[in-house]
């Protein structure tokens, strides 16, 4: 039997009697992170890490029942030992570390070995069986270095200025826009954020992270700017009455998806900014192989290639079936 | 090179198509006649013959890669598009020289397992001092760029690779791996001996690194291939691979590109792509013709504006009282003008496209023109009298070389319904009535003349390609017809012709004010088209692929069927229809609802019901199903029909006979 199982309601460790990232409510879950497909609302007893506290009352209602521990803090639950060690993916983010009579399992979520100013970095954590994902899980996605694609994007910012063109960067909501709002030069111009993006920001200052002034994307901001400012949206708000606002606009995309350029066309926007919260190629092989561990479960993304992959360079690997969908696709 | 890639980056870059012309316009006046004229042959999507098979070139790039084959099939699947393919996957590996002083092959540094299972150390987390230099690296966000990718641990082979000289056999003083065959050997000596710099001229690229592809033998071709892309940044390498695949149009449609050269000429865009349909090669002497506007002082190709019929929408009629308008069917070919003027015939399409050399027996014909004659109307497939499908005219699209097999197999009209220029005078301000008395006299006085014209006399159509042709009618009488009326007299009389459509192979009824001049575009008011309503059916998605292009990587492409007896059996293949929201949800769907995979086709859980809506049906091998429908693209998702409810064959094959 193994230690950690899938069920109709998610990843299951009969032993602990708990669930990770469950897809329905169960009694108790333990979150990755804070993203929709990973924590849901219903469960009557969440723990995720301490950074990841706040976010998920914000996401999930202030009622809800979460206790949080430390990075690295070891909590016994029925006698299973568990941890939460970052997974560099966002602010909160864990990989999931689980100990029972020696075996160790560790669930990654979603994780990136890039460097983020906004959360801790990706940390290895040694183990007997990792479950990864594998969202950008083919050779063909290849990070560029993000301090050069923060570069771009103030070059773009500041030749739309010179046109007297509103720049609008959509990308995701929780994690990537901070990301991005947090390398942001507030000097270059005014900095609008969109309503869903700027509630999050209190949780990312109370642990620390500083970002440069911003003001609040509405029709009167936004018409106050036009042409000047820099704009950060969700990419659900691409096509929105607030963004036709701004008057003439140039978009972007930053997500890892924007490395292949029939998606940056699919897209119709006029830039594709290459930034992923997930691991590249690379970064999914580095991770695999630094923790040691022999057997590789693969979720979401591309799970059979990987899988192929990992079983030709003589790993055991598998497919893990589960729910988790949402914001590969988001990303 | 640089300058080439600069304005892909420009035209990559930017959704606007004022962006893109601007772009375009100061590429041909900025960059060298002998590099600018390379960069119209590609952008025209003007293609040589692949230098390197395809699958070669996917063989190689696997090698250099050291990816598998079925993993680079696999990321073909997902991106669509061979050259970024191969690019990306040799991004990945080159991008990964490590920095200085560190030996490669020291980032592979894995923690092993030191304990077995249930050991006391392996409870530890493993520090990040244990795993190596590529992720311990990662533990400090303010480490700078260039190694954040972590280590090269997989590629420490292929970086010793790179760097390795080329073989003895293919350096500068050994030529014995060179061909000595004569044709080739001079050439061939050359581009492998000369260093390549990023400071190489796009033509330069071309002539040294891409054309003497074709003459090498094939390890020859790979050690030459992998040295320039080697050699090359990620975008260099992308378009030098996009050039090899052939296909170089990206960012700029053809359009877009002969409108910037024809301003950057100063010449009118219809003159501009009348002159590209000339013979030119990619020579700076040829570029420079190509732009000179000394030639002529009018060219004798140049056609009017087309004018485009609005539709009449189902519920807004404009129309009561039919007195004042002309009715006719609405042909479902291919729009055209002909052109006689200066003893030349020249067929122009409605995306202004010059198309006199596909239908050669209508350029004949119009020899029987008086000169200085430009005729509206429509291409049609035709025989006894009667349209043919349109499927059978697209047998006859873009063919470059028209056998007389083909003129035989699917024989082509020119149906004219307007007159725009008799005698040498542009009459498009007269009213239409006037013209189409005009036009009847025209084309009756013509039918006559081409009864007399010789029929071994080789036609004086623009261009050589004919002359070895004889004149085989296919289809007897005279190939430009007159369209004829539709008698009715109202609304209701014309409503009741309309259903008539149908059998008669046409796609309705168009309306023009008798009074009206040949306006430009599509102003509303004097042209109408009343269509027929198309077909539908309720179709089940049974199987999808990867689009290309710009719906690489998505499910795109889907196969539906419908019942026959407790089986659903594929009859149609659709493209279009979906919102980007509705793509994005289906392609999710079929992921995770794949029953099996062909290829890049997979075949999904028959679950999803679709409204496809169709122009007309025909008997076909191509389907299960034996049919065929035409122009079938999808109306609506029918989120709430059940897959029991989709339509059954019975119903389809019932419309085989009216259609």
């Amino acid at each position: 039997m193994d230690l950690l199982q899938v069920t109709d309601r998610g990843l299951w460790c009969q032993a602990g009697d708990f669930h990770i990232d469950p897809w329905r409510g169960v009694d108790r879950a333990l979150i990755t992170h804070a993203h929709a497909d990973h924590a849901r609302a219903g469960s009557r007893h969440y723990l995720c890490s301490t950074p990841c506290a706040g976010i998920l009352r914000e996401r999930l209602g202030q009622k809800i029942s979460v206790d949080a521990i430390p990075y690295g803090e070891r909590k016994t639950i029925n006698g299973v030992t568990v941890s939460f060690h970052p997974a560099g993916h966002l602010l909160g983010a864990a990989q999931i570390r689980v100990e029972h009579r020696g075996e160790i399992w560790v669930v990654s979520g979603d994780y990136k070995t890039q460097p983020d100013p906004t959360c801790a970095p990706f940390e290895p954590v040694r183990c007997n069986t990792f479950v990864t994902e594998s969202t950008f899980g083919l050779p063909v996605y290849h990070w560029p270095d993000p301090q050069t694609v923060i570069a771009d994007l103030h070059q773009w910012w500041q030749h739309n200025r010179e046109r007297d063109r509103t720049s609008v960067v959509f990308a995701y909501s929780l994690g990537k826009a901070q990301r991005i709002l947090a390398q942001l030069d507030g000097e270059a111009g005014p900095i609008l954020v969109h309503p869903a993006i700027e509630s999050l920001l209190p949780h990312y200052e109370a642990e620390g992270i500083r970002f440069p002034k911003t003001q609040t994307a509405t029709r009167e901001t936004l018409r106050e700017t036009a042409g000047k400012a820099l704009v950060i949206a969700p990419p659900a708000a691409d096509d929105s009455a607030l963004v036709r606002a701004a008057g003439d606009v140039s978009t972007a995309f930053a997500s890892g998806w924007m490395a292949v350029r029939g998606m940056r066309r699919w897209r119709a926007a006029d830039r594709g900014f290459v930034m992923s919260d997930h691991a590249d190629w690379r970064g999914l092989n580095d991770a695999i192989a630094a923790t040691g561990a022999s057997r590789v479960l693969v979720t979401h993304g591309y799970t059979q290639p990987m899988v192929r992959w990992l079983r030709e360079k003589g790993l055991d690997a598998d497919e893990l079936a589960t729910s988790f969908r949402g914001e590969g696709n988001e990303e | 090179m640089q300058r080439f890639s600069q304005l892909f980056r420009e035209l990559d870059q930017t959704t606007r198509t004022s962006e893109k012309l601007a772009a375009l316009v100061r590429y041909f006046r900025e960059a060298d006649d002998a590099d600018a004229v390379w960069a119209l042959h590609f952008l025209l999507g003007r293609r040589g013959r692949r230098p390197i098979k395809t699958t070669l070139l996917r063989d190689w790039v696997a090698e250099e890669s050291s990816y598998p084959i079925w993993l680079v099939e696999e990321c073909y699947d997902k991106v669509g598009d061979l050259a970024e393919t191969l690019a990306l996957l040799l991004e990945g590996r080159h991008s990964c020289r490590p920095s200085e002083g560190s030996d490669p092959t020291e980032a592979i540094e894995v923690p092993p397992l030191q304990e077995t299972p249930g050991g006391a150390g392996l409870s530890e987390t493993a520090s990040l001092a244990n795993v190596g230099g590529s992720l311990g690296e990662l533990a400090q966000p303010s480490a700078s760029g260039s190694r954040s990718q972590g280590g090269c641990n997989v590629d420490a082979e292929a970086f010793r690779e790179l760097q390795r000289p080329l073989t003895p056999s293919l350096s500068p003083d050994g030529g014995e791996g060179v061909r000595q065959d004569g044709r080739g050997a001079a050439n061939v000596h050359f581009p492998l001996t000369q260093p390549i710099s990023e400071m190489e001229t796009f033509h330069e690229v071309i002539t040294k690194h891409l054309l003497p592809l074709a003459k090498l033998s094939e390890p020859e071709q790979r050690e030459l291939l992998l040295r320039t892309l080697r050699a090359h940044d990620q975008t260099g390498r992308f378009l030098f691979l996009k050039l090899l695949t052939g296909g170089f149009r990206m960012g700029a449609s053809k359009i877009l590109v002969i409108r910037a050269l024809a301003e950057v000429a100063g010449l009118s865009r219809a003159v501009m792509e009348h002159r590209l349909m000339s013979k030119w090669e990619p020579t700076a002497a040829d570029f420079r013709r190509l732009l000179d506007t000394d030639q002529t002082n009018r060219d004798p190709a140049q056609p009017y504006p087309f004018y485009l019929a609005s539709p009449i929408e189902q519920n807004v009629d404009p129309i009561t009282d039919l007195s004042n308008w002309q009715a006719e069917w609405k042909w479902d070919g291919i729009r055209a003008q002909l052109i006689r003027r200066d003893g030349q015939s020249i067929l122009w399409s409605r995306g202004e496209e010059l198309v006199t050399h596909g239908y050669p027996e209508i350029g004949e014909a119009a020899a029987a023109l008086p000169d200085g004659t430009v005729l509206d109307g429509e291409i049609l497939a035709w025989r006894n009298d009667a349209p043919l499908p349109f499927t059978d005219l697209q047998k006859r699209l873009g063919r470059k070389n028209v056998s007389t097999k083909i003129r035989q197999q699917v024989p082509v009209i020119f149906i004219a319904y307007d007159l725009l220029e008799s005698d040498k005078t542009d009459i498009r301000q007269n009213l239409l009535a006037d013209r189409r008395r005009q036009l009847e006299t025209t084309i009756e006085q013509a039918a006559k003349s081409f009864q007399q014209l010789p029929s071994v006399r080789p036609p004086e159509i623009q261009g050589e390609l004919f002359a070895e042709h004889k004149i085989t009618i296919a289809e007897p009488g005279f190939p430009i017809r007159l369209s004829p009326l539709v008698e009715a007299s109202d609304m209701d009389a014309l409503a009741q012709r309309r259903t008539e459509s149908r059998s008669r192979g046409t796609e309705g009824i168009m309306l023009k004010r008798r009074d009206s001049a040949y306006g430009v575009g599509r102003e509303r008011g004097a042209w109408w088209k009343w269509k027929i309503d198309p077909y539908t059916v309720d179709a089940v998605l049974i199987a999808a692929q990867p689009g290309h292009g710009k719906r690489a990587g998505l499910f795109t492409d889907y196969t539906f069927g419908i019942w026959r007896d407790d089986e659903l059996v594929s009859f149609a293949k659709a493209y279009s229809g979906l919102t980007a929201e509705e793509i994005r949800e289906v392609d999710e769907w079929v992921r995770t609802n794949t029953t099996g995979r062909h290829g890049p086709v997979r075949t999904v859980n028959p679950e999803l019901v679709f409204e496809l809506a169709f122009e007309g049906i025909q008997e076909s091998s191509r389907h299960k199903s034996g049919i065929a429908l035409r122009f079938p693209r999808i109306a609506r998702w029918r989120k709430d029909k059940p897959v029991t409810e989709a339509d059954r064959i019975e119903n389809l094959r019932a419309l085989l006979n009216h259609s």
